[in-house]
């Protein structure tokens, strides 16, 4: 008998050894009160605090207090005003602990029940916040912690700034900032407005939104409604906008797509692509690559130091670059190109191309109206050309060949580089051609009205439109 | 005692001898009594004319087996309880000191243990030691910061600095709260990553990320 006591002794310290090491203080506190109006304000610090709706009329407060010491542990105090007509304040206090030298540790975790449609405000300090299932106007405010909103109703304002921001099922307008740490949204109804400085925002689903960041991506899909875009240093993605998209970037990938509405993107030092863009599209991109397609307006792109490529655009189109190449194709209206340093190629233009390029050779193929091109140092090359064609160039070749439908004028000038022209057989031109130092040739028929080695007047044909080819030390070539 | 002829039936009934007497004194003075008494008596004395008696053998070594096997079940049943309430027991302690530790572990989740603060100040310390070595190696940059990414580096930098500041002072006053801990070393890890990014950042150039 005496054997087995001492075994149920000695078992009974093992089991409690760990209580006799360190102290385990916790106690509960729990208060009810019949709200009456007003809004509900909780005040609280070092814990967590969890907001849900109740069925009834009241505010039921429940606080999990723990401590290593007891004494500080009693001491702690979560206050629960009398409820009033102006709401209810949840406050947590803690006691003074200067005499402890910081030894003394303690946490209280809150959870307030709360009637749906009264006005919530919670500030927290070093804990997490989540609320839920809100149907009045609420502000959430907390410093170094996160912050989880889901399926409320009426404005709300969520403010973080070392955590974590998450709403779901927002459905009235909702304003959110953070500071260092990531933003998500999933289906905001009303209107959404998010800044944040230095974390990542992620927003699907939700109607006219904003979007204000800095050195952190933006990922944004699913808008009904417009939305605005200001980001720096980091990617921003963007897909499925129903209305119009304003977006600035700087620094950072932009790559947007399924804009129902038109485009205005501004970019830097960063690369930009487009997709799908149901009206007109801007872009301004300094030092970034500008590519994209299909757009059924019309694009205005400005880029400078590096390429712009664009592929089926449904209206007039306007590139201006520098130091970087173009290339456009299937452009269904008016294609205008200024650039410099860069090869310009375009293809199958429904509409008149005017080129003003410097130091960059330029290819058009397949243009249905009238073709102007600038350029200098640098070869350019046009093929099935429907309009008049107007060419000048310093120091590089012209060819020109396959010109299509009805008679238009051909204009070629140039120096310091050959003239190649192949002239269709059904029309007529009034040729004058002439160079300084080369030969000109010619191997279809001509009625010579004046000719020397370096120039030839005469007439094609009926000779209805002008052809006035110029260079100087270089051949010309009539096919 | 005196009794009724409608008792007569129930003091036969009961058979006991002062029972039987008792009946027998009412039926000398009420002759419907006395017949019926009558009947009873012919018919408990047919009845012992009839009882027969034989030997067995076998019958009484089979009650004794009986009886033993009976006493060896009924002491294996006592035996069946307690070992039932034993294990009912060991499982209500195993239960109990189960939920004691789950309700401990959540405590030494929300107050780290000091065994768990002594590692996590070593992880601070070496967190601390990265921090400034990195900042040896990034002061220049940010001391010469021209392109507006370097100055965002260090706007954050500085963020980063004070709520690392605010964040130590709480500490100060609740050393063991694991929530601040997590914290101050998540704000560490930041600055960490922030000041690498800063030494990637070429200064002559601006990022194109």
């Amino acid at each position: 008998m005496f054997r087995l006591d001492k075994i149920f002794i000695a078992a009974l310290l093992l089991i409690a050894a760990p209580a006799f090491c360190e102290e385990r203080f916790e106690r509960t506190f729990s208060r009810t009160q019949t709200y009456q109006g007003g809004r509900i304000s909780i005040d609280h610090s070092m814990g967590a605090v969890s907001v849900r709706p109740g069925s009834g009329n009241n505010v039921i407060v429940h606080a999990l207090i723990r401590s290593s010491d007891a004494e500080i542990g009693k001491a702690i105090t979560v206050s629960v005003s009398t409820a009033s007509a102006s709401g209810i304040t949840i406050r947590t206090e803690y006691p003074e602990m200067h005499l402890h030298f910081g030894n003394i540790s303690y946490s209280v975790d809150l959870d307030v029940t709360m009637p749906a449609n009264a006005p919530l405000t919670v500030h927290d300090r070093f804990g997490s916040i989540d609320v839920s299932g809100i149907h009045a106007a609420s502000e959430i405010v907390n410093a170094q912690g996160s912050v989880a909103l889901r399926d409320a109703r009426g404005t709300q304002r969520v403010e973080s700034s070392f955590g974590s921001i998450t709403i779901e099922n927002s459905a009235g307008d909702t304003t959110v900032q953070n500071a260092n740490g990531s933003v998500r949204a999933v289906n905001v109804d009303g209107t959404l407005v998010i800044t944040n400085r230095f974390g990542s925002v992620n927003v699907n689903d939700t109607h006219n939104v904003t979007i204000r960041n800095a050195n952190g991506s933006v990922e944004l899909r699913d808008v009904a409604g417009n939305a605005t875009i200001v980001d720096s240093f980091d990617s921003v993605t963007v897909a499925n906008v129903s209305g119009d998209l304003d977006l600035n970037n700087q620094n950072g990938r932009v790559d947007v797509r399924d804009i129902k509405g038109r485009a205005a993107i501004k970019n830097t030092f960063g690369p930009t692509a487009f997709v799908n863009i149901g009206r007109d599209l801007t872009v301004t991109a300094n030092n970034g690559k500008v590519e994209g397609s299909h757009t059924g307006g019309g694009a205005t792109i400005t880029g400078s130091f590096d390429e712009i490529s664009v592929h089926d655009i449904g209206g007039s189109t306007r590139i201006k670059n520098a130091n970087g190449n173009v290339t456009a194709t299937d452009i269904r209206g008016n294609l205008e190109i200024d650039t410099r340093f860069g090869l310009t190629r375009v293809e199958l233009i429904k509409g008149s191309l005017d080129v003003d390029n410097a130091n960059g050779g330029v290819t058009a193929t397949d243009v249905s109206g009238g073709v102007r091109v600038h350029t200098s140092f640098a070869p350019v090359l046009l093929k099935t050309i429907a309009g008049r064609v107007t060419v000048e160039n310093a120091n590089g070749s012209i060819s020109v060949s396959d010109l299509r439908g009805a008679c238009a004028d051909i204009n070629l000038r140039t120096s310091f580089a050959s003239i190649k022209l192949d002239v269709p057989h059904n029309n007529g031109y009034q040729v004058d051609a002439r160079t300084s130092f080369g030969s000109i040739t010619t191997a279809i028929p001509i009625t010579m009205t004046s000719k020397s080695d370096n120039a030839l007047s005469g007439t094609i044909g009926n000779g209805a439109c002008h052809m006035q080819l110029e260079t100087a030390n270089g051949g010309i070539e009539i096919h | 005692m005196t009794i009724n002829c409608n008792q007569l039936d129930d003091l036969l009934l009961e058979g006991d001898p002062s029972s039987l007497d008792l009946a027998a004194r009412h039926a000398q003075s009420c002759a419907a009594c006395m017949e019926t008494l009558a009947g009873w008596n012919e018919i408990s004395d047919t009845a012992r004319g009839l009882h027969a008696t034989w030997n067995s053998d076998l019958l009484w070594p089979r009650i004794e087996r009986a009886i033993k096997g009976e006493r060896r079940s009924t002491r294996t049943r006592v035996w069946q309880i307690a070992a039932a309430l034993l294990l009912l027991a060991a499982l209500g302690a195993t239960a109990w000191i189960a939920q004691r530790r789950m309700h401990a572990a959540e405590f030494d989740e929300a107050i780290l243990k000091a065994s768990a603060i002594d590692e996590v100040e070593q992880a601070e310390k070496a967190h601390i030691a990265a921090i400034n070595h990195l900042e040896t190696l990034a002061s220049a940059k940010l001391d010469q910061a021209s392109t507006p990414l370097m100055v965002s580096y260090k706007e954050k930098l500085l963020m980063l600095d004070d709520a690392i500041a605010e964040c130590q002072t709480a500490i100060d006053k609740n050393r063991q709260n694991a929530y601040l801990r997590t914290q101050l070393l998540t704000m560490y890890s930041e600055k960490q990553r922030t000041l690498r990014d800063v030494l990637r950042e070429d200064s002559n150039h601006v990022s194109t990320r």
